[in-house]
């Protein structure tokens, strides 16, 4: 535990991935670290933290591949489109896109069931369709639709050319609004459209 | 802070304290600027001696951060000061010679600069302390007071050239000189030969209490161990204990000649620093001071320090060193006691011992030293039942505990002490509705400010025992929630100070209970601190918090998980290594500002 001490926690990001990961490793921590990952860490009201601890799913997520697809998936697929809160959307997306990111070295086909599979094909779309990007906030959400998109890509979710088509879309309208992270998910969705 | 305590380590600190000797790297420098300031005029010119106080006032502040590392210094830089300035003082003894000011003032500025990084009392204790001074002493600082009556004697003077030294510095280390003086322990009758002296010098300090500088807690802290001398407390102290609840009331009422609010700050400051240096008999510093008992408790129900958070303080400290008056100093009969316990032994229980072992071995332990013989229990509790708490100590822990949800943290921290100390001294059945109004605290799950004082109380009663095994399974719950608290306010959230308390609640505990008491609720609370550690915004409460668990597992030894016995701290000087390479500690060396003996070495190790 003596690597968990005062001075390697004094920088936030080595705390949050890499020292975290090693905490992790004991079995009786494990389950802890994620719960509170996905459940508070994901919705915490700075922005950066939300960051951060969407990125320390990436890191957690291979240790307990099936209780993240069994519990964690499902659960981020249901607060991404929270119709009330901004912070928890705009978190719940960022951690679904490390997710799907970190399942992503596997073949996802044969590891997640159908229904989920389609559910995060659909995401994109539905988040569109429930006109979330809209009102204060927007644009972040823009920010982590960005990220999911191109998580979506890399893992190669299986898509109808349907929601190939919303996804070129979103990416499209992100890409006006100058945000950053559009031009990554343009070269990401190239990769998509190559492999399909 | 573990490694410091216990035996073997002894060998550590020694080789540190050799270390030590390097650490304050301008030393040579700092010594040549004393010479130069000590120097009489004729040889340095005032110029040069300005230069050289402006270098050493910079030097002496790079330490603020970490003031122990110049303990090796303090004493003979501060005496070479002291005599130089004392040199000019004594030296024109009687009133035919008038003192020089000028040839002084620089050695009393670099006085101040040193106690205002190492702190007051520290610098305090290397003044003199000869009868033959104080007689000059007082006269000298009437003197100096007289001097400048030309200009305001409280404000800074008009020469505000920031490199000459101040006249408030000088003030500051006379009466900090006199505050020592008046421990000399021959009677004032012999020291100073008639009253007229002490008289003067207590209009002096009275006069200065209403200073707005620093000065005024100068001239507070010296009066007050002047006033609670023996041979002056039944006839001066009575006094000004007139004087003050005079004061008291016309500020209380807002009259339209009220005092200042800095004068009431003095004047409370001066008692409560009564209360605490006194040393005669309970009764008898109780008859003196109970008269102002009712102007306290009026101004406390007026709304007359409600703006002032530093009156608030002052407030506090009152109430819970008369409420500690009003009850016969003892220790309670009733605490938890766990005996003797050392650090050494719980981690060669970890490194070495089966967890079967540790287990038997902590057990008998525990058995031995909790085992209070049926027959004493009985007696004990019969005094419990017989001990009489007065309404007066009621009123004032009712203020205190209404202080832990003060809005400022400084009054929070003295509520929290006074909670601690106060329940000491009563029976079981009032401490535990003590708990129950702390707990009570906790109740409302947006006031952040009443959880941050309910955890500092709590980690304060715990440190003394006065937290019994028994409750806490109530208890542990609401720190476990304290640990991660954290509420939305709009853009942003609070919570950290709770979280940081937390976590020192939670230290405390560690260090309280025996490894079996804690046993069941080692897991919850465990959990909840490794989130706040890794996880935490703040990085105060992430090294909080790994400091907690770290004692905790140290303290609770095996117990906590067989995990950690691979982990303890005997892995600590590899996993040094390791971090050095990031860089931190070669920083941290360079800088000279980490000064813990066991890192200290393992940081020379990896260099």
């Amino acid at each position: 535990m003596t690597h968990a001490d005062y001075f390697s926690l004094g920088n936030r990001n080595e705390a949050f991935t890499s020292i975290s990961l090693y905490v992790a490793r004991f079995a009786e921590y494990q389950r802890v670290i994620i719960n509170h990952i996905y459940q508070v860490k994901l919705h915490h009201w700075d922005e950066t933290i939300r960051v951060l601890a969407s990125k320390a799913l990436y890191e957690l997520s291979p240790l307990d591949p099936q209780y993240i697809i069994d519990v964690v998936l499902p659960f981020l697929l249901r607060s991404s489109l929270d119709p009330n809160d901004v912070i928890v959307r705009h978190g719940s997306i960022l951690g679904l896109a490390e997710a799907i990111a970190s399942l992503g070295h596997h073949a996802v086909e044969s590891i997640l069931p159908t229904h989920l599979l389609k559910d995060i094909a659909e995401t994109v779309p539905a988040i569109e369709k429930k006109r979330l990007y809209r009102g204060r906030g927007g644009e972040m959400i823009r920010g982590a639709v960005c990220r999911l998109i191109s998580c979506i890509c890399i893992s190669k979710i299986p898509m109808l050319s349907k929601q190939q088509v919303k996804i070129f879309e979103a990416a499209a309208a992100t890409c006006a609004m100058r945000n950053t992270s559009a031009d990554n998910t343009f070269f990401f969705l190239s990769v998509l459209r190559y492999d399909s | 802070m573990a490694s410091s305590e216990d035996g073997d380590a002894s060998a550590t600190t020694q080789k540190v304290a050799l270390s030590a000797e390097n650490l304050f790297v301008e030393q040579e420098e700092a010594y040549e600027l004393v010479a130069i300031i000590t120097a009489s005029t004729s040889t340095s010119p005032v110029d040069r001696k300005d230069a050289a106080l402006t270098r050493l006032r910079r030097i002496l502040d790079k330490y603020l951060e970490c003031p122990t590392l110049l303990d090796q210094n303090v004493g003979n830089i501060s005496t070479v000061l002291m005599e130089a300035a004392k040199h000019v003082i004594i030296r024109s003894d009687g009133d035919a010679n008038r003192i020089e000011f000028q040839h002084c003032s620089h050695s009393l500025s670099a006085l101040y600069a040193l106690s205002k990084v190492r702190g007051r009392k520290n610098v305090q204790k290397f003044l003199s302390h000869e009868v033959e001074d104080v007689e000059p002493l007082i006269c000298a600082l009437q003197q100096f007071v007289n001097d400048g009556k030309d200009h305001d004697v409280l404000a800074i003077p008009i020469n505000n050239n920031p490199d000459h030294p101040q006249r408030w510095e000088s003030l500051y280390m006379l009466w900090n000189w006199l505050g020592t003086l008046s421990l000399v322990p021959f009677d004032c009758k012999i020291v100073l030969g008639d009253a007229s002296m002490i008289a003067s010098l207590i209009k002096l300090g009275k006069d200065h209490l209403a200073a707005t500088g620093p000065t005024r807690e100068a001239s507070a802290t010296s009066l007050a161990s002047w006033l609670s001398r023996p041979d002056l407390e039944t006839v001066e102290l009575a006094k000004f204990v007139e004087w003050s609840s005079d004061i008291i009331k016309k500020y209380t009422h807002g009259s339209f000649q009220s005092p200042t609010v800095f004068l009431v700050l003095g004047v409370m400051q001066t008692l409560v620093t009564v209360l605490k240096v006194s040393s005669s008999p309970r009764e008898i510093i109780l008859r003196l001071m109970s008269p102002l008992w009712e102007p306290f408790i009026l101004l406390a129900e007026s709304n007359a320090c409600d703006s002032n958070q530093l009156l608030r303080k002052y407030m506090i400290k009152w109430w819970s060193r008369m409420g500690c008056l009003y009850m016969p100093p003892r220790v309670a009969s009733w605490r938890y006691q766990r005996g003797r316990r050392s650090l050494a032994e719980n981690l060669q229980q970890t490194g070495t011992s089966t967890s079967k072992g540790t287990d038997s071995s902590s057990q008998g332990q525990d058995g031995t030293t909790q085992k209070i013989s049926s027959n004493d229990a009985h007696c004990d509790k019969i005094m419990d039942e017989l001990i009489d708490v007065p309404d007066h100590v009621e009123d004032a822990m009712g203020f205190i505990i209404e202080a832990l949800s003060d809005s400022s943290t400084t009054v929070r921290w003295p509520a929290a002490k006074g909670v601690g100390r106060l329940t000491e001294r009563l029976p079981a059945v009032c401490a535990d509705d003590v708990l129950d109004a702390v707990l009570e605290l906790f109740t409302n799950p947006e006031a952040d400010q009443a959880w941050h004082g309910a955890c500092l109380a709590l980690a304060e009663l715990s440190r003394r025992g006065l937290l019994l095994p028994n409750r806490l399974s109530e208890v542990i719950p609401l720190v476990v929630r304290a640990i991660q608290y954290d509420i939305r306010r709009e853009q942003s959230s609070v919570g950290s100070h709770v979280r940081d308390a937390a976590c020192y609640t939670y230290w405390s505990f560690a260090r309280a209970y025996a490894p079996s008491v804690l046993k069941p609720f080692v897991p919850r609370l465990s959990e909840s601190i490794i989130l706040t550690c890794l996880f935490d915004r703040e990085v105060n409460c992430r090294r909080a918090a790994s400091a907690a668990f770290q004692e905790c597992v140290g303290r609770q030894g095996a117990d906590v998980s067989h995990k950690f016995v691979c982990l303890s701290l005997a892995v600590l000087s590899s996993q040094f290594l390791d971090v050095s390479h990031t860089g931190h500690l070669l920083e941290l060396q360079t800088r000279n500002i980490h000064f813990d003996p066991c890192r200290l070495l393992f940081t020379g190790k990896s260099q």
